[in-house]
C-alpha cells in the first residue's frame, strides 16, 4: 500500500517500480481527483468544464496506466494528461462558440455560470476568476502551485519548462491572484 | 517538505509553499471532484466500460508512444535557420515551406539561450529537468562546433539553471540564471574562458532564506569587462535585480525601486555601447523599461507602449543606439497576445503584429536580429491540431484588418504528410510561435514540419543571416 512503496509516493507522487508493484488506478484516482479537479478549474474558469475535463483526464489515463513504463511517476504523466484535455477542450469549446456567433475573434475561457456561482464562495469565485484573466501559460502554473500544490520542480516535469522559469512566470501570476483575492 | 498521509482516503502533500500561497491554496480545498465527473464513478457505476473509439490514447497509442521514444532521446530541440529566404505574407502565411528545420538536441535538457560567438561555434543554455522524486534541475550546456551539438563540460550544480548567454567572443561567454534550493534561489552565473564553463563568484543578495528568491535571467556584455546581468530579487516584494562585470568581479548595482504590491523584475538586457544600455521587463501589469546613460539606472518612461492590458516585455535585442527591439506579451487570458515594441532613438513604440486567434492566446519569449530588416521573435502558443494558430492580418492601426473573423492559416487537414501522426499532432499542447521581421512588417512564419509539441525559448542569429531558435518538446506522453 502507500506506506510500503518507495521513493516518491512516500512523500505523496506515485512510482510504479515494476508489474508486480503497481498502484491500484482506484488509488491514483482517490489521490489525484480532487489536485485535478481544481487544476482544472484554476485553467478553465467554470465547475462544469472541469468536471468535463476531470472525468476525461481519468478515463485516457485509465486506458494508458498500464502502458505507463515502469519507474515512471505518475503525477506529471497526470497532469500532462490533463493539460492536453483542457486545451482541447478550450479549442472545442472556441470552436463551437464561432459556429455559434456566440462569440467572436479569439476564443474564450468559460466563465464562471450564473449556477455556478452559488456554488462556491465568494473568495474562491474571486481567485477563479482571477485566474482567469491570466495568461495561459501562468494559468497553468497558477493551477500547479495551488490546486496541486506541486513544486516548481514538479511544475517544470509537467510544463518542460526550468523550475526557475515556473517560479518567475508564477511569482507574478500569483501576486496578481493575490490583488484580486484581498489578501 | 513534509509529508502527512491519510490512508483512509487522498493523501494529503504538505509542500514548499509560502504562507500566502498557503493560504490561496487552502481555498480551493472546498473543490472536490464530483463523483459525477469520476473515471472511478463511470466504471464503477457501469456507464461507460468501454472507451469510445476515439479516445485519444487508443486511437494512436502505439504512434504516440513511438513519437514519445525519440522525444526521450531529443528531448530539447535545437531549431537552425539556414538562408533565410521565406517571405511570407499576411493573406497566405502557410502557403510556403519554413526555412527552419528541426535539429536534434543530444540530452533532454531545456535550452533557453543560444548565441554563436563565431561560424561554428555556438552555445546553448539551459538545465536538464528535474528528475522523478527529488532529483533537482541541473545546469545544462550544449556546443555545436559546425558538425552538431554536443554536451558540454563544465559546472553543472544541483539546483542550477541557466536562462541568458552572450558571448563577447569565441573564448569568451557569460552564462546567467540561478540555483535553488530548499525554497529559495540565489543568482548564478557561469563563464567561459576558452576551456570549460565555471562557475564564477556573485555576491548574495538579500534577504535570504525560504521563501526568497533571486536570479537573473538577462546578460549582455560591452566589451570582455563591462557586461551586466539582470533579474529579479523577490523579498518582500519583487524587484529588478541588476548586477555589473567590470573585469574582476560581480557586483549588485543599484537600481530605481518599483512601487506597487506586485513590484517589477527585469527579464532581458542589451548594450550599443558603455553608457548606453537598456533592460526590459514587467512593473506590476505595465511594461518596464530602464536605461543605463552612463551613471545610474533609470525607469524610461514608454506612453507609445502603453494602453495595453498586462504587458511584459521578455526579450531585447539592439542593432543600434537608434534601433532596439522587444519582444513579449500583452493581454489577459485568451486575449493574450505577442507583443513587439521598438526604439528608433527617440522613443519605445508599440509595433502592430498578426493577431494570433488561438484559443489560449499567443506569446513571445525573444527576438534577434541578423540586420536591420532581419529580425525573428519566437515563442509559443497551445494548440491541438494545427501547425499554425488562426492569423489575423492587423491593419495599420493595430486591430484586426477585415472584421474579426480569423482566417484559418493551416488548418489539420492540409498538414504536409511529414508531420507526427495525428495522436502527437492532436495532442500537442503547446506550438512553436515564429514571426519575423522584413520589409517593415511582422508575419508569422510557419514552423519546420514535423515540428512536434514544442515552445521556443531564445533565439540568436549572426550576421551572415543564419538563426538559431532553442527551446523545449513538450509532447505528453499519454
Amino acid at each position: 500500500m502507500i506506506r510500503n512503496l518507495p521513493g516518491r509516493l512516500a512523500q505523496g507522487g506515485v512510482m510504479p517500480q515494476d508489474a508486480d508493484d503497481w498502484r491500484p488506478f482506484d488509488e491514483v484516482y482517490r489521490q489525484f481527483a480532487d489536485p485535478v479537479y481544481r487544476f482544472c478549474a484554476v485553467q478553465l474558469g467554470s465547475l462544469s468544464a472541469a468536471e468535463e475535463v476531470t472525468s476525461q483526464t481519468f478515463t485516457t489515463a485509465f486506458a494508458a496506466y498500464e502502458r505507463l513504463q515502469p519507474g515512471s511517476d505518475v503525477s506529471p504523466w497526470l497532469f500532462r494528461i490533463a493539460r492536453n484535455a483542457i486545451v482541447d477542450q478550450r479549442r472545442q469549446a472556441a470552436r463551437a462558440a464561432r459556429e455559434l456567433a456566440l462569440l467572436s475573434g479569439a476564443g474564450r475561457a468559460p466563465a464562471l455560470a450564473a449556477g455556478e456561482l452559488a456554488e462556491v464562495r465568494d473568495d474562491v469565485r474571486r481567485l477563479l476568476v482571477a485566474a482567469g484573466s491570466l495568461p495561459w501559460r501562468d494559468r497553468q502554473l497558477v493551477g500547479l502551485r495551488l490546486g496541486a500544490r506541486m513544486t516548481f520542480q514538479e511544475m517544470a516535469l509537467v510544463t518542460g519548462r526550468s523550475p526557475a522559469a515556473a517560479r518567475r512566470a508564477s511569482e507574478r501570476a500569483l501576486a496578481r491572484v493575490r490583488r484580486a483575492v484581498g489578501m | 517538505v513534509s509529508v502527512t498521509e491519510d490512508l483512509t482516503g487522498p493523501a494529503t502533500r504538505v509542500e514548499e509553499l509560502g504562507p500566502e500561497e498557503r493560504r490561496l491554496s487552502d481555498l480551493l480545498d472546498e473543490l472536490h471532484a464530483p463523483v459525477s465527473a469520476s473515471y472511478y464513478a463511470h466504471h464503477r457505476l457501469g456507464m461507460a466500460t468501454v472507451l469510445p473509439d476515439e479516445a485519444p490514447e487508443e486511437r494512436g497509442g502505439r504512434h504516440g508512444r513511438a513519437i514519445a521514444a525519440v522525444v526521450a532521446l531529443a528531448a530539447a530541440v535545437a531549431i537552425v535557420a539556414g538562408y533565410l529566404t521565406l517571405r511570407e505574407t499576411p493573406e497566405a502565411p502557410a502557403a510556403a515551406a519554413s526555412a527552419w528545420h528541426l535539429v536534434s538536441s543530444p540530452s533532454g535538457e531545456t535550452l533557453a539561450a543560444v548565441a554563436c560567438p563565431a561560424a561554428g561555434d555556438c552555445w546553448a543554455v539551459g538545465s536538464t529537468l528535474p528528475g522523478s522524486g527529488s532529483t533537482p534541475s541541473r545546469v545544462g550546456i550544449e556546443h555545436d562546433d559546425g558538425s552538431g551539438w554536443t554536451v558540454a563540460t563544465g559546472a553543472t550544480p544541483d539546483g542550477g539553471v541557466l536562462d541568458a548567454l552572450t558571448c563577447v567572443g569565441a573564448g569568451d561567454c557569460w552564462a546567467v540564471g540561478e540555483i535553488s534550493g530548499a525554497g529559495s534561489s540565489q543568482p548564478l552565473i557561469e563563464q567561459y574562458a576558452g576551456q570549460t564553463w565555471k562557475r564564477v563568484t556573485v555576491p548574495t543578495v538579500g534577504p535570504t532564506g525560504q521563501g526568497y528568491f533571486a536570479g537573473l535571467g538577462g546578460v549582455a556584455c560591452v566589451t570582455a569587462d563591462d557586461c551586466w546581468a539582470v533579474g529579479s530579487n523577490t523579498g518582500v516584494a519583487q524587484q529588478p535585480l541588476v548586477l555589473h562585470y567590470d573585469g574582476m568581479a560581480w557586483s549588485v548595482v543599484a537600481g530605481p525601486a518599483i512601487t506597487g504590491a506586485a513590484g517589477g523584475r527585469l527579464s532581458g538586457v542589451a548594450c550599443v555601447g558603455a553608457d548606453d544600455c537598456w533592460a526590459v521587463g514587467a512593473a506590476g501589469d505595465a511594461p518596464l523599461v530602464e536605461r543605463w546613460a552612463g551613471s545610474q539606472w533609470a525607469v524610461t518612461l514608454t506612453p507609445s507602449l502603453g494602453g495595453h492590458v498586462d504587458t511584459w516585455l521578455a526579450g531585447l535585442t539592439c542593432l543600434g543606439p537608434e534601433d532596439c527591439w522587444t519582444a513579449g506579451h500583452s493581454g489577459a487570458g485568451d486575449t493574450l497576445q505577442p507583443f513587439i515594441g521598438h526604439y528608433d532613438g527617440r522613443a519605445w513604440t508599440h509595433v502592430a503584429t498578426p493577431h494570433i486567434a488561438a484559443a489560449g492566446g499567443a506569446q513571445l519569449d525573444a527576438v534577434a536580429c541578423a540586420s536591420a530588416d532581419d529580425c525573428w521573435a519566437v515563442g509559443a502558443y497551445p494548440g491541438a491540431g494545427s501547425l499554425l494558430p488562426e492569423i489575423v492580418p492587423m491593419s495599420p492601426g493595430g486591430s484586426p484588418a477585415g472584421g474579426s473573423a480569423p482566417a484559418s492559416a493551416a488548418p489539420a487537414s492540409a498538414a504536409p504528410a511529414s508531420v507526427p501522426p495525428v495522436s502527437a499532432v492532436a495532442r500537442a499542447a503547446t506550438m512553436p510561435l515564429i514571426e519575423h521581421y522584413a520589409g517593415g512588417t511582422w508575419t508569422v512564419v510557419r514552423p519546420p514540419s514535423g515540428m512536434p509539441s514544442a515552445e521556443l525559448i531564445g533565439v540568436s542569429c549572426d550576421a551572415q543571416g543564419g538563426c538559431r531558435a532553442v527551446g523545449t518538446i513538450t509532447l505528453a506522453r499519454g
